[in-house]
């Protein structure tokens, strides 16, 4: 909690208020552009709640660290939620092109979308373990508290994202 | 004996374009092997006549502690004055600012600027403990300003009267980005002071009354003497004050700009003291880093093909993209020395990595991938803060590189099997 007080009381108006459009705008553009090449109710759904989540997930994170394991969230951990955005755009961008190749048939078939979802799962969480863990060695102190919470955030998202395919896209 | 010699004859004309092919081809391998040799580490060990070292930022951060006296208690304006010093830094570049307020009675406070930068910190200083409120002045006429023995007499706001026209009245300073010409040949930044549309009638009309004489900017108790020009009949430009700058590099001028424009401290507030603190840096051996992730990119790529999650075709393409895409963008930082954070560009590298695995394994979502998170990482640079800024510009321009680099795997390598 001491992590709110401080954004709250030491954070500029301008910088809460630049950070907070900049979430919202990048939401916005992210829901638009999939909505563009999707048309597809379901996948703007599932995308909102997938960022929200991966926000979500991110902030409890960050104070489970805080007060559990008495992790100071200093400057650094704001690049956290950037590439967990990042990784988050880059696991559903995967799917959309997926997705938009096989709707125009009769029946899309929702069970292909799902493996191809999990297999794009898979890939992310071996890239990120490997190339994190080969990181890990190399660091010490925050710098490696840092990379270990951002690590382990992303690959939680990929396999809520896994989840979350599974629960709205199911074969009627 | 008579010798004949047979006339050789050609059954088709000598085709060109597949040498010219193969030329390109090698050309094209060569530079590819020196931009690896260049991206290498430890490359500098090889030549003297050429520094290939990769500039790092981490020598030159410094972080100093800065605290100001304000005079108010009111927490409006304590947070205006929070708010002005942020955006200062931060449009700077300053990476890492930490702004506190502490009330010391009921009429005064102080505030504490902690940051931790590789900017200029003479710069820095004025950005963070400067008022910069300015005002235009006429000189009293009392004040004899042709000494010759008092060459400062000039400069001081005690021989100076206020007018009613301030920074409130501009709705910008303009400093343009290129040195103009001044009357004695040197080359001099300027200051346009340009007033709000509403009063501009009111201000043309207060430098027709003051015509050729001479007049001065006073900022922070120190005057910047300008000659108000002649204004001709019947002209209907719009009338503005052009003052010299006191700034010999494009930083500075930079510098001044963001003091007039950032917004105005309307509460007293002086500098009081700075202390220098252990800057706060993440430095990591890049040699054994970019070792490490060169092995886990193998080993990834291997782990793929082997249990068959992809076709040994794309992984071949979006591992020589990848490779293609460091190579180029270490080669182009070691030889234009551009100051990088090591930490952040390794972890740069690293979303790059699962980027192009990305694109290269989804071609039907290549276009969706690359448009939105180009426009996404746009956003971060613009918003975000200082390290997002730097996060963001570097991962731009690392993902359109990947585009080019997997449009050229695919022409390379489908070349490779031609031959």
């Amino acid at each position: 909690m001491e992590m709110f007080k401080h954004v709250i009381n030491n954070w500029s108006i301008y910088q809460i208020v630049a950070l907070l459009v900049m979430f919202f705008l990048i939401l916005a553009i992210i829901l638009i552009a999939v909505w563009y090449l999707t048309k597809s109710k379901k996948y703007i759904v599932f995308t909102t709640t997938s960022f929200l989540l991966s926000v979500l997930l991110t902030l409890l994170a960050f104070l489970v660290a805080n007060l559990l394991f008495k992790v100071t969230i200093s400057y650094i951990y704001l690049l956290t939620p950037i590439i967990v955005l990042t990784i988050n755009l880059i696991h559903i961008g995967m799917s959309v092109g997926f997705y938009n190749a096989h709707k125009m048939q009769k029946n899309p078939d929702m069970q292909a979308l799902r493996k191809e979802f999990l297999k794009d799962s898979l890939q992310i969480s071996i890239f990120i373990v490997l190339l994190f863990a080969s990181f890990l060695i190399f660091l010490s102190g925050k710098a490696s508290t840092f990379l270990l919470l951002t690590g382990i955030v992303t690959i939680v998202m990929t396999w809520v994202n896994f989840g979350l395919v599974k629960l709205f896209f199911r074969n009627d | 004996m008579k010798i004949r010699f047979k006339k050789i004859k050609f059954k088709n004309k000598l085709n060109f374009k597949p040498i010219l092919k193969y030329l390109l081809f090698i050309l094209v391998t060569a530079i590819i092997i020196t931009l690896t040799l260049i991206a290498l580490p430890l490359t500098e060990k090889v030549s003297e006549k050429v520094t290939f070292n990769l500039n790092t930022k981490d020598s030159q951060y410094w972080s100093k502690e800065y605290v100001a006296f304000v005079g108010t208690t009111d927490k409006k304006e304590l947070q205006k004055v929070k708010e002005i010093i942020y955006r200062r830094l931060r449009n700077f570049g300053v990476e890492r600012v930490a702004i506190y307020t502490e009330s010391d009675n009921d009429e005064s406070s102080r505030i504490r600027i902690i940051v931790n930068t590789t900017k200029d910190p003479d710069l820095v200083s004025q950005l963070a403990t400067s008022r910069y409120s300015y005002k235009i002045v006429t000189r009293r006429e009392d004040v004899d300003f042709d000494k010759e023995d008092d060459p400062y007499v000039v400069v001081f706001g005690t021989n100076y009267n206020a007018t009613d026209w301030d920074y409130n009245d501009f709705r910008t300073v303009y400093i343009p980005k290129n040195k103009f010409r001044t009357t004695d040949g040197n080359y001099r930044y300027f200051a346009v002071f340009k007033p709000w549309p509403n009063k501009q009638a009111e201000f043309t009309k207060f430098l027709k009354e003051h015509e050729s004489e001479y007049m001065g900017v006073e900022i922070d108790f120190f005057v910047t003497p300008f000659e108000v020009q002649e204004i001709p009949e019947g002209t209907t430009a719009q009338q503005t004050i052009t003052l010299g700058v006191y700034a010999d590099t494009e930083e500075e001028a930079k510098a001044i700009s963001l003091l007039y424009n950032s917004g105005h401290i309307e509460a007293n507030f002086n500098h009081e003291s700075e202390t220098d603190r252990e800057p706060d840096v993440i430095s990591l051996d890049y040699i054994k880093v970019s070792i490490g992730l060169v092995i886990s990119l193998v080993t990834a790529y291997i782990y793929l093909l082997l249990f068959k999650h992809s076709t040994k075709e794309s992984l071949l393409r979006s591992f020589f993209a990848t490779g293609l895409t460091i190579v180029i963008y270490l080669a182009y930082l070691k030889l234009t020395h551009i100051p990088v954070d090591t930490f952040l560009l390794a972890i740069q590298f690293i979303l790059t990595m699962i980027f192009v695995r990305a694109i290269a394994e989804n071609r039907d979502s290549e276009i969706f991938l690359i448009v939105t998170t180009i426009i996404v990482l746009g956003i971060v640079s613009l918003l975000g803060t200082s390290l997002m800024m730097i996060f963001a510009k570097g991962m731009i321009a690392l993902i359109a590189l990947t585009k080019v680099s997997l449009l050229f795997s695919n022409w390379y390598i489908d070349n490779v099997k031609k031959i």
